[in-house]
């Protein structure tokens, strides 16, 4: 059993808070790079030279790139031999986001209930999902998801019949229907599978992944289907089943954030399981502004805990 | 009050605005925007609202006004302000016509607006701006002085009052009923297979 105390957390979730709001990760410089190479739109063009130099300024002058500096997104891997010590693990939690956004300048946006909308004052209370892993490692990765894109995140159920093209169409109608709203280039996360809420989380999730890359378990989805052939050929940077950028003329940008920081805790093994393709729910996440693709710090850890931190 | 064409091709924008600077701003366009223009948001347009419809007198006067929907992040010490980027137009389409109709001349924000809102453009002479999403840094550097002058209890969404030189953004909607983003679509639009 190892002990972890909950200022450690406190420390970590306020640090993780500021970083991911001012710091853009190099993944998404790496795609706007990718982008300016293959977009056609002067303005679209334009647009992505001036987010490149907005990431430059906010990290230079240390304020955050985008105002909205997001509902935080909190998701833990708990390992079943680690006992957190001196306070409550959600406490702690939303105390390092009160210190984060406080401390750090950065705006609260988040309301007491939809209805009367009194702002809460310090971007509390932050969305928290658990879960329990073998070992004793915790890792803790932050999202400061933005309201622009998380409000075009859509749902829906398709059939077994629809298959894997039905899942590309809805993909599609999505970034279609977002559109300029949600600050576009846009960085999908998408679920397929499970119930629900599980779908839901799944697209999140994959929000943390490397922008364009391959979800990690592709096994479940025959060969063929590993290319949309409907967006393969809009971007270069569209190599990925599940994970698309869409850029569309006229548009703009957005941002999103992972930092390895105290990387420690014994590394899981386990990776996020893509569901069976014959699963016949889906949801997609469309995290316009700023979004990205879930991935874990890739080399073995040992060691206390780790964070991790994604602007969306 | 005026537009003008810089050398660059770009329009010289310095509010207020008049009917005639309206006319003259075509979708597309790109411009900078130099004066006086007031930020606000739901919150804000929520208190506005209930004035707007038992015809009292507004905490601003909005003829010839830009209203730039945004709630900025606070500022650090020494800094005007913090990062101040456009949030989602339509959120204010509920608000914007009844505006657009007591004179205000220009709204700013981001993403599409509903027809009522381009019908009242065009009936009224008014015109949507788009800045750009994601962008709140660098559109910081374009806000000189910011003072609030309504509705402080509300934070970030309170009324401000923003003197800005060259803030840049685009004409989305005219009032010749054009659509930068409709447009867009099409011109970029691909056929799948």
């Amino acid at each position: 059993m190892r002990d972890v105390h909950v200022s450690a957390i406190v420390d970590a979730i306020k640090k993780l808070c500021i970083d991911a709001n001012i710091e853009l990760e190099p993944d998404m410089l790496r795609a706007f790079d990718r982008a300016l190479a293959t977009e056609r739109s002067p303005a679209g063009k334009q647009v992505l030279q001036i987010l490149k130099d907005n990431a430059e300024m906010a990290r230079t002058r240390r304020i955050p790139y985008c105002q909205d500096t997001g509902f935080v997104v909190c998701f833990v891997e708990l390992g079943q031999d680690v006992h957190v010590t001196g306070g409550g693990l959600y406490d702690a939690i939303n105390e390092g986001v009160r210190q984060g956004y406080t401390e750090g300048y950065l705006r609260a946006s988040i309301v007491r209930s939809p209805f009367d909308r009194v702002n809460t004052g310090d971007n509390t209370p932050a969305v928290i999902h658990v879960d329990v892993a073998p070992g004793a490692a915790l890792r803790i990765q932050i999202m400061a998801k933005g309201g622009g894109c998380e409000n075009r995140s859509k749902y829906t159920m398709l059939t077994p019949a629809a298959g894997i093209d039905g899942a590309k169409d809805f993909i599609i109608e999505c970034v279609s229907t977002a559109g300029p709203d949600a600050c576009p280039p846009l960085v999908l996360g998408v679920g397929v599978g499970g119930t629900f809420e599980k779908a839901a989380i799944l697209s999140k999730k994959a929000l943390f992944r490397e922008v364009g890359s391959a979800n990690p378990d592709p096994t479940r989805i025959p060969a063929t289907s590993r290319r949309c052939p409907s967006l393969s050929r809009s971007s270069a940077t569209r190599t990925a089943t599940r994970r698309r950028r869409c850029d569309r003329g006229q548009v703009k940008g957005t941002a999103c954030r992972r930092i390895p920081e105290r990387s420690s805790g014994r590394k899981s093994t386990k990776r996020p399981r893509w569901p069976p393709s014959h699963c016949c729910r889906s949801s997609v996440s469309s995290p316009a502004g700023p979004a990205s693709p879930s991935r874990r710090p890739t080399s073995p850890c040992p060691g206390e805990f780790s964070t991790t931190s994604r602007r969306a | 009050m005026s537009v003008t064409t810089a050398a660059d091709g770009l329009k010289e924008v310095t509010t207020p605005l008049s009917d005639a600077d309206v006319e003259s701003l075509k979708t597309g366009d790109r411009v900078r925007i130099s004066g006086v223009i007031y930020t606000a948001r739901d919150a804000a347009h929520g208190r506005l609202w209930p004035l707007i419809l038992e015809g009292k007198s507004l905490p601003i006067d909005v003829r010839g006004q830009i209203i730039y929907y945004t709630g900025p992040s606070p500022a650090k010490p020494g800094e005007v302000v913090g990062s101040i980027g456009p949030t989602t137009g339509s959120r204010m389409d509920k608000f914007t016509p009844a505006l657009i109709k007591l004179g205000l001349k220009g709204t700013m924000g981001k993403g599409a607006r509903s027809q009522a809102v381009k019908d009242a453009l065009k009936q009224h002479r008014g015109v949507y701006f788009g800045a750009i999403g994601g962008a709140g840094a660098v559109l910081s550097r374009f806000i000189k002085r910011v003072e609030i002058v309504a509705y402080e209890d509300l934070g970030t969404e309170a009324i401000r009052r923003l003197e800005v030189e060259n803030f840049p953004a685009i004409v989305v909607n005219d009032c010749h009923g054009g659509d930068l983003y409709q447009d867009g679509m099409k011109a970029y639009a691909r056929e799948e297979n």
